[in-house]
């Protein structure tokens, strides 16, 4: 298992677009992907897109990733260059 | 999924929300300023102000809601002014969160100006103090009880609240389009927000931002309420069954007779439960359809299974394996 506190920095948080990123990254890795807002102790589902919305994550709040499973190191790599390439803001969604 | 889930912080509710969510039967005193609904409401039981009246304050507590009533108000009448601006003065340290004024009385000037000082919002209710009680210690008992959010899918089939869990990817949301399709309704797709009432019941609903959403791979996201209609989804709803869907594995014993339920603990409560197993083929919404069928079935006592070893006992003239099954 891994675990990491990224922060948001696109100016627009973790919109449907980010999220929709997000979620297909995590959905290519088979390690379960769990998110959670510092604040609160309740983890939501990396793959859900519906999950990843409800967080809210605005620009510079911070989430705990985990990440547990057989390629846990390559999908927590993926998910922090996400974080750090602001989603991939401008690209086209895959 | 028992790792997705994790308890929230300990649960409380504003002064504000109860007011909110009583909007019908609850109003702010006039007098109270609007800036004291942020006081927290932590205990489930509601309590009349009674013998801290006349002095014995023992029980007052923090986070709770006390209620003042007609016996309140005539003893009140029986007492000087200065008799009671003593007596209050004591309950200042654990009177903290709100007094409810019952039967749409008018709170006495010496508690209204109590109130005043320790910045304490005086709620009124048209009700009378047993009602009142009744009724807002069963909204705190839900409203207060420990909660976590689920990965899961929440459907009401055919009145039954049934979680579904799974997997991402194995199909849950296609699954509820079908569901939704064949006049069943949505109660929460993907994030089930899942309360602990008394450690025996388990409510679910949605949380309100993706309160009605359904993603659907390729779609995109759906409001069914907008797209379907009223009927098609569900606010809240009692989880009393779960099934658990899960790829085919072809090692793996799959229940072959129906015999007995599966148990599985979920957030405290134990529900009867079933594995259903996904494999092309295997129309997912009709299988949970037809489980959700076999669960009414059992819970009045029908079982194709019991009937079956009869039948065979009788044949064979031995009573073995012919015991009831319960659900």
């Amino acid at each position: 298992m891994v675990q990491k506190v990224l922060t948001v920095n696109n100016p627009l948080g973790i919109h449907a677009r980010a999220a929709a990123r997000l979620v297909a990254a995590a959905g290519r890795f088979r390690s379960r992907i769990f998110l959670a807002r510092p604040d609160r102790l309740e983890w939501i589902d990396g793959k859900s897109i519906l999950g990843i919305l409800m967080l809210a994550a605005s620009r510079g709040s911070q989430l705990r990733v985990t990440v547990e499973g057989d390629d846990e190191a390559a999908a927590m790599a993926e998910i922090e260059r996400l974080f750090a390439n602001a989603f991939d803001e401008g690209t086209e969604l895959p | 999924m028992e790792d997705s889930a994790t308890p929230t912080q300990m649960p409380a509710l504003t002064v504000g929300e109860f007011l909110e969510k009583n909007r019908s039967a609850v109003r702010l005193d006039p007098g109270s300023d609007p800036a004291l609904l942020a006081r927290r409401i932590t205990k489930k039981r509601l309590q009349k102000l009674g013998m801290a009246l006349a002095g014995f304050a023992e029980y007052i507590q923090d986070g709770r809601i006390y209620v003042f009533g007609n016996t309140e108000a005539s003893y009140c009448r029986s007492r000087s002014a200065e008799q009671l601006r003593e007596v209050i003065a004591k309950l200042a340290p654990r009177l903290n969160t709100g007094i409810l004024v019952t039967q749409g009385l008018a709170p006495p000037p010496v508690l209204a100006e109590f109130a005043r000082q320790q910045g304490l919002p005086i709620l009124r209710t048209e009700l009378d103090s047993s009602t009142a009680i009744y009724r807002f210690t069963e909204f705190l008992e839900i409203e207060l009880s420990p909660r976590m959010i689920l990965h899961g899918l929440l459907m009401d089939v055919y009145g039954l609240g049934v979680l579904i869990g799974g997997e991402s990817g194995i199909g849950k949301s296609e699954c509820a389009l079908e569901l939704i399709l064949r006049g069943h309704r949505l109660v929460a797709d993907d994030v089930v927000d899942l309360r602990n009432v008394g450690g025996k019941h388990l409510i679910g609903e949605s949380p309100p931002p993706v309160r009605n959403l359904l993603e659907l791979r390729g779609i995109g996201i759906l409001n069914v309420r907008e797209m379907f209609g009223i009927s098609a989804v569900s606010r809240m709803k009692e989880v009393i069954f779960y099934i658990h869907l899960e790829r085919w594995h072809s090692q793996k014993a799959y229940d072959r007779l129906g015999f007995s339920w599966q148990r599985r603990e979920v957030f405290g409560v134990e529900l009867p439960s079933m594995s259903i197993p996904v494999a092309p083929g295997r129309n997912l919404s009709v299988l949970v359809e037809v489980a959700c069928r076999v669960f009414l079935m059992r819970s009045s006592g029908q079982h194709p299974m019991g009937d079956l070893c009869r039948i065979l006992a009788d044949i064979s003239g031995s009573s073995d394996g012919t015991e009831e099954v319960a659900p």
